[in-house]
C-alpha cells in the first residue's frame, strides 16, 4: 500500500506551496472552469487499456487502504481468441451499464474516503465551515490524490478543474465534504483513471522516433509486475526521468521483480494465461461429482497459484518444473477431493505427492483437470487442446459446425466404456479426426483423472489405458506428460510469449519476433521467472512505440513540458 | 409504435393534448416500445422492492416443484399459485451454513436470508437486511423510506432493519396504516410541486465535466482509441440522460387512487381475523406504491414461531407443527397444514392486488419485485436447510420469471446477492463466513 | 438430509426398512466379503455418519398402541362420566386449560422441568421379545442382581443373539416419539438423522495399531469429538476421505478404548464414553440451547469392519436414567405443552426398569441399559492426545 503518510506528506507539501502562492495563482476563479482549463495532454497517447477488475481493486487497496470497500460489478474485458485479456484490455470500450456500474464503485469508494472515519487520512485541511466552500483546501486535497490515481502528477488545468468542481458540488449540495466526494467520484470515472494512458515522447536517441515518456513507464512497470499503480517511490523516479535511462531502469526493475509484491503480480499474470475467470463459471453435476462445492470450486484456482508462486518464487525454481513437481498446497477444502490427510483446519499446508500418485506439476491438479472436463465427465480433447493451445501457445482449429457428437457421449453405451474407445468411435468421421489427432493424444493420459480430478482406474468397469503422446513423444500417465511438456521448447517460448504480451498489451503477431531471442536469455538464466519478467521489463524493444500513425492534424508536444 | 419524432418531440405533442383533457388514463403512446419508460422523459418507471414473510414452511414433498427450471411443476400445496405462474420464481434447495453458530430454533433462518449471516445473539438482526439496502437504493425520494406491515399483530414481527437489537417496527392495524399513509401528511403525487435532489444536481454537472475532457484527448489519440473514447463518452452521455430524467418532474401517476377508510379490526391471531387484516394491508401497501409513498415495504403474515390459531381453538399452528405426529406414509401433518393453505391463499391474493394495477402495458406487479420466504422448510424439526422462498414480479424487466431455481446445495445468500444486484445495489458479494458468495442467480437475472 | 425423507416418503421407506433389516449395520457382524487391506502404519479413521437409538418396528411391539399424550393421559385419569362430558367439543377449552394446568406445580415448576416433583401413573413399556443391542452383563438371564446390575429381562435380537440389554428401548419403545404412528420411523430417527447431519456434533473414531481387520488381539480406540463439520453432498449425505482434528476445547471428549479384533469384527472392552450432546439447537441463553453430554457407563463399541472400507455397528452402556429424558427436560413447559410429553411418568418408568449403575450401599440402580446404531465412513483423523494447555505444563 502507498503509505498514507506519503499521501499526506504530499498534501502538507502542496499546502505549502500554496501558501508560498505558488501553484494556486495560477488557478481559476472557482466555478468558471472549461475546456481549455483542462491541461491539454497534447504528448500522442500511443496506447489506452482498460484496466482490469484486480488492477482497479489493487489501485484502491494501495492508494486509499484495504478497508475502503470496493463494491460492484465491473464490465469484463473480453479476452481475444488465442490471447490474453492484458491484450483485450488494450481493445476494451466501456459500454453505458459498464460506466454505470464504474460510477457506483466509484461513488462508493468517494464516500468511504471522505467519511468521518477516514477524511483526516486523506485531507490536510478543512474550510471553516463544513458547508462553505473553499476552493484552495479542496485543491491541496485532490491533487496529491489525482496524482496516484492518473498515475501522473496532474496538469495545472486538471487541479484547478478538480478544485473548482468540489468547489461547485459543494456550493450545489452545502457540503465540503460532498463536494470533494463527487470530485473523486469524477476522477474515479475518469478515462485518466479507468485507462491506462500510454503517452510517447520524442526519443532523443533516434531522432524522428517515439518512445514511452517516464510515467508510462512506471505505470506499465507497476501494472506488469505488481498489478497495481506506482507507488509514490516509482513516481519519483519517472518524475527524476530515471526510467528512460537504461542502467536506472534496470535497477529499478529489479529492486521490483524482487519485491515481494511481485506476487501479486506473478499471480495475475498466470490467472490470465491459463483462463482463471473461467473458474467463476466453473460448475459440475452434483449428482456424478458429489465432491464438488464451492469451496472446492474457490480452492481449486488457489492451488494452481499456490504451486506456482511457491515453486517460481520462493524456490526460484525452473519453469519447467512446473510440469513435473509433486509439491502442492492442500486446504481442508479440497483434501477430500484427492482423499489425503490435511492437518490443519484452516489455511493451505505444504503437500508432497508420493511417485506412485501419477500427480505431477499444474496438470495433475484438480483445478486445470476439472476445468478441461465436461460438467459430467473427462475430456481428453479439451485437455489435449488447453495444453496446447494455454501451456504450449499453439492453437487448435475449432470443431466444425455440424459434428455427430453421439458416440462421444455415449457414456452409458456398454460397448464404449472408456474416454479412448468413445474417441475412437468418433474418430471414424476423418473431419474429426484431423483435429483429434492433435488434442487427443496428449489429454487421454490424464484419463485416470475424473471430471473434477479426483483418481479413478476404471471408468464403467474397464480399465483406464493412460498412454499418451505429444509430437512423437510416447509416454504414460501425467508424469511422463510432464516430463514431456518440461523438454518441449514450445513450452518455454509460450511463457516467453505471453510475458511480453502481458506487458505491452500486443498480440501474440506482434511479439513474435522477440520470442526466440528472449527464450534463449530464459534458459541462460535457469529459466527462472523473475530473470524472465526482469528481461521483459528492460528491453528496449518492448519500451519502443508501436503505434500506427496519428490522425492527421494532431500535434506532439511533450505532456511533461505541459506540466512544466 | 413508430413515431418519426424524437421521443422528446413526441412528449411536446403529446403533453400539449393531455393537457386539454385532465386525467386521461396513461396511453401506451407515451411509452416507448418495450413499456419501459414514460415517453415523455425516458424516466424509467420506478421499480419497487417488497418482502413478504410467513412462518412455520412447508411440506417439502407437496410443495417444492420436482423439475427445475421454466414450467416448473405445482405440487398440490403450490396449487393456489397457478393463475400467477408465470410471474412467480420459486427458489429450492438452498442451505443456511451456520459456521458454528446455533440453529435458534424459527429464529435463525429469517435474519440469515436476509443478511446473509448467521444470527449469533439472541435476538435482532446479525447485520443490516437486504430490504434496507434496497431502500438506500431506491428508496430515498419518496415519502416512506420503507412500510413494514404484520397483519397478525406485533410490532415486533420484524426482519428488517440495519443490524443489532433494532427493528423496525411493524405496523399491525390496517387502520392505523391506512392514517399514516393516505392521513395527515399526504400529498397527492399528482399535485405536489416538485424539488430536484440537489445531489442530483451536483453529480449532473459533475458528469457534464467530465464530457469536458473529451475534446483534451480526443485530440492526442490515434483512431482505434479514439473509437474507444467514443464509445466511453456516449456511456456517460447516457448516465446524464438518467440524471436528468431524476431532475426533471415526474409523470403523473394515473393508477393512484386514494382509498377509503380502512376498517377497525381486533389485533390478534387467529386466522380468520388475520386473512382479512392481510388484505386489508395488502391493498393499502397496493396503492402507498401505486402513488408511490414508497418504493420498499415488508410484509410478514405471520411470525416465525407462528402463534396463529382458528377461532375456538387454543392450539397455535407452532404447536401443530411439533404436537402433530408426521404420518411418513401421509408426508404431512394435516393440521398444521391447514395454515399453510390459508398462507398461500393469502400470498396469492398479494400477488394478485399487486398485478391488478395497471402501469402502462405492464402492471405493478410486473415493476415490483416481492421476495417471499419462511423462517424453516419442515418446522417439525427446525430444519433450515431448503428454505421454501419465492419471487413474484420482475422489477420491471429486470429479472426472468416463471423459473425454479434449484440451488443443489448452496448458500442462501446468493438470493440475497441476487435480488440486491437486480435492485440497481452496486454490489459483487455478500454475506459472511460460509454464507459469503459472489455467485449471483445468473439463471435469473435478464 | 430429511427433506428427501419427506419428499419421497414411500421410496425412502423401502430404503430405510432395508437398512434396519440387514445383519451387519444392526448388530455389529462381519461381513463375508473380503475386507481392505491393514493400513501400512496401522492407523484407520473414520467419521460417523450414522447415530441413533435402533426401533423395531411390528405388531408386537406396542400391542396397546402408543404412550398417551397429557391430555389423553389427563383425560384417561378421570372418571368415565366426567372423560365423556371433557371431550365434548364444547368443553374443549376447558379440557385445555384444565390438563395443562396440571402440568404446572407450585413455584413455577412444570413435568418435564422437575419431573420428580409429578406422580404419575408409569408409561406402558415395550412388550416385543426382541431388541438391537448388546449384551452388557454377560448374564444371559439376567434375572437376579449382580454386584452392578439389577434384574430384568434379556431381549434377543431378530438375527437370534441372546442376552441383550437395552432397558432404554424398554421403556421408551413405545413412546409416539420412538415408534411413529405409520410402522416405519419414529420422529426420533427423523430427527437424530437431521440433527447428525448438521455436523453440530461430529464424531471420529481412530483406530491405531491395526495389523489385520480380521483379527488384532490388541487395537487402540479413540473415540472424540471434533469441531469440524463433515463434507456432505447435496443431498447432505457425508462423504469418506475428510480431515478432521480431535476438539481441543472445553468440553473435550476423546474416550481411549482398548480392544480386539475378532473374525472382522472390533469389540471394545467396557469404559465410560462420553460424547457431545446439544439438544434442541438453541442458543446458549435459553434451555433449548444446553449443551450435555451422552455419558455411557461401561460402555462399549462393536463394529464390524466392511468391504468398502466403513464400519458398522453398535454403540452400548448404561445410562443415568435422567440423560434419556433430558431433552424434554431442558425444554420444559414448551415439551409438556407442545409436544403433550409427560416426562414424569417416563422419568419414573425408567426408574422402574433401571438396571444398571447399581448404588453399593442401596442396592438401587439408576442408570438403563441401552444401545445406538452407528455407522462411519473413512475419514483422516488428526488425533490431539494432550490439548494446548495440557501440553504447555
Amino acid at each position: 500500500m502507498i503509505a498514507r503518510a506519503t499521501m499526506r506528506g504530499a498534501a502538507l507539501a502542496l499546502l505549502a506551496a500554496g501558501a508560498l502562492g505558488i501553484g494556486i495563482a495560477v488557478m481559476p476563479t472557482p466555478g468558471t472552469a472549461t475546456t481549455a482549463d483542462i491541461g491539454e495532454p497534447a504528448s500522442q497517447i500511443v496506447a489506452m487499456r482498460r484496466m482490469t477488475e484486480s488492477q482497479y481493486r489493487n489501485s484502491i487497496a494501495d492508494i486509499f487502504g484495504t478497508d475502503i470497500r470496493v463494491a460492484g460489478r465491473f464490465e469484463p474485458i473480453v479476452r481475444p481468441v488465442h490471447e490474453l485479456i492484458a491484450s483485450g484490455a488494450r481493445e476494451a470500450s466501456i459500454s453505458p451499464s459498464g460506466l454505470e456500474q464504474f460510477d457506483a464503485i466509484a461513488r462508493v469508494i468517494a464516500a468511504q474516503v471522505f467519511d468521518e472515519a477516514h477524511r483526516d487520512q486523506f485531507a490536510s485541511c478543512a474550510p471553516e465551515h463544513p458547508a462553505a466552500a473553499n476552493h484552495p483546501c479542496a485543491g491541496s486535497i485532490l491533487t496529491p490524490i489525482g496524482r496516484f490515481l492518473f498515475r501522473r502528477p496532474l496538469s495545472d488545468g486538471e487541479q484547478a478543474f478538480y478544485a473548482s468542481l468540489a468547489n461547485t458540488a459543494a456550493i450545489k449540495t452545502g457540503s465540503f465534504n460532498k463536494g470533494l466526494e463527487l470530485a473523486l467520484a469524477a476522477m474515479l470515472v475518469s478515462p485518466n483513471f479507468l485507462y491506462v494512458i500510454e503517452t510517447a515522447e520524442p526519443d532523443p536517441a533516434s531522432p524522428g522516433s517515439l518512445r514511452l515518456d517516464n510515467y508510462s513507464r512506471a505505470t506499465r512497470l507497476s501494472m506488469m509486475l505488481w498489478n497495481s499503480v506506482p507507488n509514490a517511490a516509482l513516481l519519483a523516479a519517472a518524475e527524476q526521468g530515471k526510467l528512460t535511462d537504461q542502467a536506472q531502469l534496470e535497477t529499478i526493475a529489479a529492486r521490483m521483480v524482487n519485491s515481494p509484491r511481485f506476487e501479486q503480480g506473478l499471480r495475475a499474470f498466470f490467472g490470465d494465461m491459463l483462463l482463471f475467470e473461467k473458474f467463476d463459471a466453473l460448475a459440475k453435476d452434483p449428482l456424478i461429482f458429489p465432491y464438488f462445492n464451492q469451496d472446492v470450486a474457490k480452492a481449486m484456482p488457489e492451488q494452481l497459484l499456490r504451486t506456482v508462486t511457491a515453486h517460481l518464487l520462493s524456490a526460484n525454481g525452473d519453469y519447467r518444473e512446473l510440469f513435473t513437481t509433486p509439491n502442492t498446497w492442500m486446504t481442508r477444502a479440497i483434501g477430500p477431493l484427492y482423499k489425503v490427510p490435511v492437518r490443519r483446519a484452516q489455511g493451505w499446508e505444504p503437500f508432497t505427492f508420493a511417485p506412485g500418485d501419477d500427480r505431477a506439476g499444474l496438470l495433475g491438479q484438480a483445478g486445470f483437470l476439472a476445468m478441461y472436463s465436461h460438467s459430467g465427465r473427462s475430456s481428453p480433447t479439451l485437455r489435449g487442446r488447453a495444453i496446447r493451445e494455454l501451456l504450449m501457445c499453439q492453437q487448435v482449429p475449432d470443431p466444425p459446425g455440424n459434428v455427430n457428437f453421439t458416440a462421444v457421449q455415449d457414456v452409458a453405451n456398454r460397448a464404449t466404456p472408456t474416454a479412448r474407445i468413445r474417441l475412437d468411435a468418433h474418430n471414424t468421421d476423418e473431419v474429426c479426426a484431423g483435429c483429434h489427432k492433435i488434442t487427443d493424444p496428449p489429454g487421454l493420459s490424464l484419463e485416470r483423472f475424473d471430471g473434477i480430478g479426483a483418481v479413478r482406474t476404471m471408468e464403467n468397469g474397464a480399465k483406464i489405458d493412460a498412454s499418451g503422446a505429444l509430437d512423437g513423444v510416447l509416454f504414460e500417465g501425467a508424469t511422463g506428460l510432464g516430463k514431456t511438456l518440461a523438454a518441449s521448447p514450445d513450452t518455454t517460448q509460450c511463457v516467453t510469449a505471453r510475458a511480453l504480451q502481458y506487458a505491452t498489451g500486443l498480440g501474440s503477431e506482434d511479439v513474435s519476433p522477440w520470442v526466440e531471442a528472449l527464450d534463449k536469455q530464459f534458459a541462460q538464466s535457469g529459466y527462472g521467472i523473475r530473470a524472465l519478467f526482469l528481461k521483459v521489463a528492460t528491453m528496449p524493444e518492448a519500451w519502443a512505440v508501436h503505434s500506427a500513425p496519428l490522425d492527421k492534424g494532431a500535434t506532439h508536444v511533450s505532456m511533461s513540458a505541459l506540466r512544466r | 409504435m413508430s413515431l418519426d419524432l424524437t421521443r422528446r418531440s413526441a412528449l411536446k405533442g403529446v403533453m400539449g393534448g393531455a393537457a386539454v383533457t385532465v386525467g386521461v388514463p396513461l396511453l401506451d403512446i407515451m411509452l416507448n416500445t418495450s413499456g419501459e419508460a414514460f415517453a415523455a422523459t425516458g424516466a424509467p418507471v420506478p421499480v419497487r422492492f417488497g418482502t413478504w414473510f410467513w412462518g412455520l414452511g412447508v411440506n417439502p414433498s407437496r410443495w417444492f416443484p420436482s423439475k427445475a427450471g421454466p414450467g416448473y411443476d405445482l405440487k398440490p400445496e403450490l396449487a393456489p399459485i397457478r393463475e400467477f405462474q408465470s410471474k412467480i420464481n420459486i427458489l429450492g434447495n438452498f442451505t443456511v451454513p451456520l459456521d458454528g453458530a446455533p440453529n435458534l430454533p424459527h429464529t435463525s433462518g429469517g435474519p440469515a436470508i436476509r443478511t446473509g449471516r448467521a444470527l449469533t445473539a439472541d435476538r435482532g438482526l446479525p447485520g443490516e437486511s437486504f430490504d434496507v439496502t434496497i431502500g438506500d437504493q431506491i428508496g430515498t425520494r419518496t415519502r416512506f423510506r420503507s412500510l413494514e406491515t404484520s397483519s397478525s399483530g406485533d410490532p415486533r414481527n420484524s426482519l428488517s432493519g440495519r443490524g443489532g437489537g433494532n427493528l423496525n417496527p411493524s405496523e399491525v392495524s390496517a387502520a392505523a396504516l391506512y392514517q399514516r399513509i393516505f392521513g395527515l401528511g399526504f400529498k397527492d403525487p399528482n399535485s405536489a410541486s416538485f424539488t430536484p435532489d440537489p445531489l442530483v444536481m451536483a453529480r449532473r454537472s459533475v458528469l457534464s465535466s467530465v464530457t469536458d475532457q473529451r475534446a483534451a484527448l480526443g485530440r492526442a489519440v490515434g483512431a482505434a482509441d479514439k473509437a474507444k473514447l467514443d464509445q466511453y463518452f456516449t456511456s456517460v452521455r447516457a448516465l446524464e440522460n438518467q440524471l436528468d430524467v431524476e431532475l426533471t418532474k415526474p409523470e403523473p401517476l394515473q393508477s393512484c387512487l386514494l382509498p377509503k377508510n380502512a376498517a377497525d379490526l381486533p389485533v390478534n391471531a387467529e386466522i380468520e381475523n388475520v386473512m382479512v387484516s392481510h388484505k386489508l394491508m395488502a391493498d393499502l401497501l397496493v396503492m402507498a406504491l401505486a402513488c408511490d409513498q414508497t418504493r420498499v415495504f415488508n410484509m410478514m403474515f405471520n411470525n416465525g414461531a407462528s402463534s396463529l390459531t382458528r377461532i375456538g381453538s387454543t392450539t397455535t399452528h407452532h404447536q401443530l407443527t411439533h404436537e402433530e405426529v408426521l404420518d411418513n406414509r401421509l408426508g404431512y401433518q394435516p393440521n398444521a397444514t391447514y395454515f399453510l393453505t390459508k398462507i398461500m391463499e393469502a400470498w396469492v391474493y398479494f400477488v394478485g392486488a399487486l398485478d391488478a394495477v395497471k402501469e402502462g402495458p405492464r402492471t405493478l406487479l410486473d415493476n415490483t419485485l416481492v421476495f417471499a420466504h419462511s423462517e424453516t422448510e419442515f418446522a417439525k424439526f427446525h430444519t433450515i436447510d431448503n428454505i421454501p422462498m419465492m419471487t413474484a414480479g420482475s422489477a420491471g424487466g429486470r429479472m426472468k420469471t416463471g423459473i425454479y431455481v434449484d440451488g443443489i446445495g448452496t448458500p442462501v445468500s446468493r438470493v440475497g446477492l441476487t435480488l440486491q444486484q437486480i435492485m440497481g445495489v452496486p454490489l459483487d458479494k455478500w454475506g459472511t463466513k460460509s454464507m459469503e458468495t459472489n455467485r449471483a442467480l445468473g439463471e435469473l437475472v435478464v | 438430509m430429511m427433506r428427501n425423507l419427506l419428499q419421497y416418503p414411500l421410496l425412502k421407506i423401502a430404503a430405510l426398512s432395508g437398512l434396519l433389516a440387514i445383519g451387519p449395520s444392526a448388530g455389529g457382524e462381519a461381513s463375508d466379503r473380503s475386507l481392505p487391506a491393514p493400513p501400512a502404519n496401522g492407523e484407520l479413521g473414520f467419521v460417523v455418519s450414522y447415530f441413533i437409538q435402533p426401533v423395531i418396528q411390528g405388531p408386537d411391539a406396542c400391542p396397546a398402541g402408543t404412550v398417551p399424550k397429557l391430555r389423553d393421559a389427563y383425560l384417561l385419569r378421570q372418571s368415565p362420566e366426567e372423560r365423556a362430558r371433557l371431550s365434548l367439543k364444547e368443553n374443549e377449552a376447558e379440557l385445555v386449560q384444565r390438563w395443562q394446568a396440571d402440568t404446572f406445580g407450585p413455584g413455577g415448576t412444570n413435568i418435564c422441568s422437575n419431573p420428580d416433583m409429578f406422580e404419575r401413573p408409569l408409561i406402558g413399556t415395550l412388550q416385543s421379545k426382541h431388541s438391537w443391542g448388546l449384551d452388557l452383563d454377560g448374564d444371559a438371564s439376567g434375572k437376579t442382581d449382580s454386584a452392578d446390575t439389577c434384574a430384568h429381562e434379556n431381549f434377543s435380537t431378530p438375527t437370534g443373539e441372546a442376552g441383550i440389554d437395552n432397558q432404554e428401548y424398554r421403556v421408551m419403545g413405545c413412546t409416539l416419539e420412538w415408534r411413529g404412528v405409520d410402522g416405519v420411523a419414529g420422529d426420533q430417527e427423523i430427527g437424530m438423522r437431521q440433527f447428525h447431519a448438521s455436523g453440530e456434533w461430529t464424531q471420529v473414531i481412530l483406530l491405531r495399531g491395526v495389523d489385520s481387520l480380521t483379527n488384532d488381539d490388541s487395537v487402540e480406540v479413540i473415540y472424540a469429538n471434533t469441531p469440524d463439520r463433515p463434507v456432505s453432498d447435496s443431498s447432505g449425505k457425508f462423504l469418506p476421505g475428510a480431515s478432521f482434528t480431535v476438539s481441543d476445547k472445553a468440553p473435550r471428549h476423546r474416550n481411549v478404548l482398548r480392544g480386539r479384533i475378532t473374525n472382522g469384527v472390533l469389540n471394545t472392552d467396557p469404559a465410560d464414553i462420553v460424547l457431545t450432546q446439544t439438544w434442541g439447537q438453541g442458543g446458549a441463553r435459553d434451555i433449548r440451547g444446553n449443551r450435555t453430554k451422552y455419558d455411557f457407563r461401561k460402555g462399549r463399541l462393536r463394529l464390524a469392519f466392511q468391504p468398502d472400507g466403513s464400519v458398522t455397528g453398535m454403540l452400548g452402556g448404561y445410562r443415568p436414567v435422567f440423560d434419556v429424558i433430558h431433552s424434554p427436560a431442558i425444554g420444559g413447559a414448551g415439551s409438556a405443552l407442545t409436544a403433550g410429553i409427560d416426562c414424569a411418568a417416563e422419568l419414573r418408568t425408567l426408574h422402574q426398569y433401571a438396571d444398571g449403575i447399581r448404588d453399593p450401599k442401596t442396592g438401587k440402580c439408576s442408570g438403563v441399559s441401552s444401545a445406538i446404531r452407528i455407522a462411519a465412513i473413512p475419514a483422516f483423523v488428526n488425533d490431539l492426545p494432550q490439548t494446548a494447555r495440557t501440553a504447555a505444563r
